[in-house]
C-alpha cells in the first residue's frame, strides 16, 4: 500500500471530505429556499460544502508534500472489547435488568487489557454491580430494571 | 441591588446544606479524576452530567463547576509523581513539578500547586464578579446579527488557538455543527438527517458525544499496551511540603503573573486554563534571574502555570455566562446543562435568575477554600490511590459512562450510539483531530443557525447586515485576525521545523 493511504493529513481529508459530502447531498431534500427565508436545507448545505472543501484541501496538502506522515497504529484488542461490553450492557439492560448488564459489562470490559487477572475482575463486577443498584437506583432513584420482567 | 448584597445573597444560596454537599462531592470527584492520567475535567463532567438533571438549576452549576477546578487542582497530583498529566491544562507542571519530585521533594511542588491554584482562583474570582455585570450591560444591546458574530468569533477562536493544524480543527467544528443540525428542524418542521429513526428526532445529545469523545475513546487509548507508569513515592511531611524562603519569595511574582495572564485569557474565547498554562510557563522562563534552573526544578514553572489556569478556569465562566458564548470544551458543557436545565443562555441570564450567578460565584469561594484544605492533608493519600493499576480503574469508568448516557433519556439506543461513537473517536484522536472543537460546534449550532435564520430575515436576505452593524463587524474584524495570525504562525512553524531538517 502506498504511504499515502496512510497519511494523517490524507485520511482526516478524505473523512472531512466525504462527511460534507453525505450532508450536502442530503441537504436539498430538505428544501434550501432563499438567504431570506431558509430552508432546512440551507444551513447544512453551505457546511457540508465547507466542510468538503476544507477536507480537499487537508488532502491536497498531503499528496504534495514529499514526506508522509504515517498515522499511528490502531488497537484493535481495546476498542473490540470496550464496544462489545457496552453493546453487551445496552442489549442485556432490557432483557435482563441492571444486575446481570453490570456483571456482563464488567468481564467483558475485562478483555480489553492484557494485565487483567480473572479473580480480581470479578470481584470489581461484584463489587460494582452492588455500588451501582445502591447508588443511581436506590439512592438517585434512576428507573433503571434492576432484573428481567417477567 | 448592590455588589455587596448580591454577594452575600450568593453566599446564603451557596451555604444551604444540600448546594453545600453538591460542592464538596463535585470537588472531590474533580480531584480524583482529575489525578487520573488521561481523564481531565470534561470527561468528568460529561459521566456526571446526566445525573444532575434531577437538581435545580444552582445545585447542578455548583457541582458541576466543582467538577472543574477541583480536577485542575488533581491534575498537578499526577503531573508532579507521574510525569504525566491529570488533565491537559496541567501538562506543563509536570516539567518542573516532576524534576522536583525525582530528587525526592515531591510534598514541596504539591503544596506550591495546591497554594499558588488557591491564590489564582480568589483574585480570579474576584475579578469575574466585577467584570460580569459590565459585560451584560453592553451585551443587553445584542441582536441577532451580533450573536451569530459572536459565535463564529468563539469557534474560529477555539479552532484557531487550540490546535497545531487549523484546518484540521475548522474541519472538526463544522463536523460538530453538521451533528448539531440532526433532527427536528424547529422553524420548518421537517426531520433532518434521521432516516426514519425516532430516537434521533430529538437530535443527537451533546452528552453522549462527550461521553464518547472524551470518556470512551480516552479510556481506549489509555488501554494501548505499553503505557505503563511509575509513581514517585515522596516523603509527605510538612516539613517536606513547605519551600525554602527564596522559593518561596521566587513564587510570590510567579503566582501573580501567572494568574493575571490566565484571568485575561481565560475570558477570551478560545484559550482556556490549558494555552494559559502554557504561555505561564514560558514567561516565568523568560522573566526569570535563574533560567538555568529550569528543567531542573525551578518552582515558578509550576506556581505560575497552576494559578493561570485556575484563573483562567474561573474567569472563563465570564463569556459562558454572560453572553452564553462558551470559550472551550467545559465551558461548552456547562452552557449544555444550562440548556438542558431550561435556561437559555444569553446576557439575561443575570437580569432573569441572578440567584444562579451569584450563587455559583459563591460556591466557587466555598469549593477553593475546601479544596485547600481537602488537598494539602491528603497528599499522602492522593499518591497511594495513583498507585493503584489502571485495570482496576476503567470498569467503573465504563459502567458510570453506560448508566449515565441511558439516563439522558432512559433508552439503550444513545448506548449504541456511544460505543459507535467512541469507536469514531478513537479513529480521530490517531488522526490527530481534536475533539474540542468538534464539542463546541455540536452546543452552538442549534443557536447559531436559529441567529443566521433571524438576522437575514431581518435584512431582507442581505448579508450586508453583518458588516453594518458596528458590534458585529468588530467581532468580523477579529474573527479574521484570529485566521491571519494563525495561518501566519503556522507558516513561520513550518518554515522552522523544515530548516531544521535541512541541517
Amino acid at each position: 500500500m502506498p504511504a499515502i493511504f496512510r497519511d494523517k493529513d490524507f485520511l482526516a481529508g478524505c473523512l472531512f471530505l466525504a462527511i460534507g459530502l453525505f450532508f450536502a447531498v442530503e441537504a436539498p431534500s430538505y428544501g434550501i429556499g432563499t438567504a431570506r427565508r431558509m430552508g432546512a436545507g440551507y444551513f447544512p448545505l453551505i457546511l457540508g460544502i465547507v466542510l468538503a472543501l476544507i477536507g480537499l484541501a487537508l488532502s491536497a496538502r498531503a499528496v504534495l508534500q514529499s514526506q508522509p506522515d504515517v498515522m499511528p497504529r490502531l488497537f484493535i484488542r481495546p476498542v473490540a472489547a470496550i464496544t462489545a461490553s457496552i453493546v453487551a450492557f445496552g442489549f442485556l439492560l432490557d432483557r435482563a435488568g441492571l444486575v446481570i448488564a453490570t456483571l456482563a459489562a464488567v468481564l467483558v470490559s475485562g478483555l480489553a487489557s492484557e494485565e487483567t487477572r480473572f479473580f480480581e475482575l470479578v470481584l470489581v463486577a461484584i463489587g460494582l454491580t452492588v455500588v451501582s443498584v445502591l447508588l443511581f437506583v436506590q439512592f438517585l432513584g434512576l428507573p433503571i430494571p434492576l432484573w428481567w420482567r417477567l | 441591588m448592590s455588589f455587596f448584597d448580591n454577594i452575600a445573597h450568593g453566599f446564603e444560596l451557596a451555604f444551604s446544606w444540600w448546594n453545600l454537599i453538591y460542592c464538596v462531592v463535585g470537588v472531590l470527584v474533580g480531584l480524583v479524576i482529575g489525578a487520573l492520567p488521561g481523564l481531565g475535567a470534561v470527561t468528568a463532567i460529561s459521566m456526571l452530567l446526566p445525573f444532575t438533571f434531577g437538581f435545580d438549576p444552582l445545585s447542578a452549576l455548583i457541582m458541576l463547576s466543582g467538577i472543574f477546578y477541583g480536577a485542575l487542582y488533581g491534575g498537578s497530583i499526577a503531573s508532579i509523581l507521574l510525569n504525566l498529566p491529570g488533565t491537559p491544562a496541567n501538562a506543563v507542571t509536570a516539567l518542573e513539578g516532576n524534576a522536583l519530585a525525582k530528587q525526592g521533594r515531591a510534598a514541596m511542588p504539591l503544596f506550591m500547586a495546591t497554594v499558588s491554584s488557591f491564590c489564582g482562583s480568589i483574585i480570579a474570582l474576584i475579578f469575574v464578579s466585577v467584570a460580569a455585570p459590565a459585560i451584560v450591560t453592553v451585551a443587553l444591546d445584542f441582536g441577532p446579527p451580533e450573536y451569530f458574530s459572536m459565535m463564529l468569533l468563539g469557534l474560529i477562536a477555539a479552532s484557531a488557538v487550540a490546535a497545531d493544524s487549523l484546518l484540521r480543527s475548522i474541519g472538526m467544528t463544522v463536523v460538530g455543527l453538521l451533528i448539531g443540525l440532526v433532527g427536528l428542524d424547529i422553524v420548518s418542521g421537517m426531520m433532518r438527517y434521521t432516516f426514519g429513526v425516532p430516537m434521533l428526532a430529538e437530535g443527537i445529545s451533546f452528552i453522549v458525544v462527550a461521553m464518547a469523545l472524551f470518556g470512551l475513546s480516552e479510556v481506549i487509548s489509555n488501554l494501548e499496551p505499553n503505557t505503563r507508569m511509575e509513581v514517585l513515592k515522596p516523603k509527605t511531611g510538612l516539613r517536606d511540603m513547605l519551600p525554602t524562603a527564596a522559593e518561596a519569595r521566587r513564587s510570590v511574582g510567579s503566582i501573580l503573573r501567572g494568574t493575571a495572564l490566565g484571568g485575561f485569557l481565560g475570558a477570551l474565547p478560545g484559550a482556556g486554563p490549558t494555552i494559559s498554562s502554557f504561555m505561564a510557563y514560558t514567561v516565568e522562563q523568560r522573566v526569570s534571574r535563574h533560567p538555568e534552573l529550569f528543567g531542573k526544578g525551578a518552582i515558578e514553572g509550576v506556581a505560575g502555570p497552576e494559578a493561570a489556569n485556575n484563573s483562567a478556569a474561573q474567569t472563563g465562566f465570564i463569556p459562558t455566562l454572560t453572553l452564553g458564548i462558551p470559550g472551550d470544551a467545559v465551558q461548552a458543557l456547562i452552557l449544555g446543562s444550562l440548556i438542558v436545565h431550561g435556561i437559555q443562555p444569553g446576557p439575561l441570564v443575570m437580569t432573569r435568575s441572578p440567584d444562579l450567578f451569584w450563587g455559583l460565584i459563591a460556591s466557587m469561594w466555598i469549593g477553593n477554600i475546601m479544596i485547600l484544605f481537602i488537598n494539602i492533608p491528603f497528599i499522602g493519600m492522593w499518591v497511594r490511590m495513583l498507585s493503584v493499576p489502571y485495570r482496576l480503574f476503567y470498569p467503573p469508568i465504563i459502567i458510570f459512562l453506560c448508566i449515565g448516557v441511558f439516563s439522558v433519556s432512559n433508552s439503550t439506543f444513545n448506548l449504541y450510539l456511544m460505543a459507535g461513537l467512541g469507536c469514531a473517536g478513537y479513529l480521530l484522536t490517531k488522526l490527530n483531530c481534536p475533539a474540542s472543537p468538534l464539542l463546541l460546534g455540536l452546543i452552538l449550532g442549534p443557536m447559531m443557525e436559529e441567529n443566521l435564520r433571524r438576522s437575514l430575515l431581518l435584512s431582507r436576505g442581505s448579508p450586508m447586515i453583518f458588516i453594518e452593524s458596528p458590534i458585529s463587524a468588530g467581532i468580523l474584524v477579529c474573527c479574521l485576525l484570529f485566521l491571519i495570525f494563525s495561518i501566519y504562525s503556522q507558516i513561520r512553524s513550518r518554515r522552522r521545523s523544515r530548516m531544521a531538517d535541512a541541517t
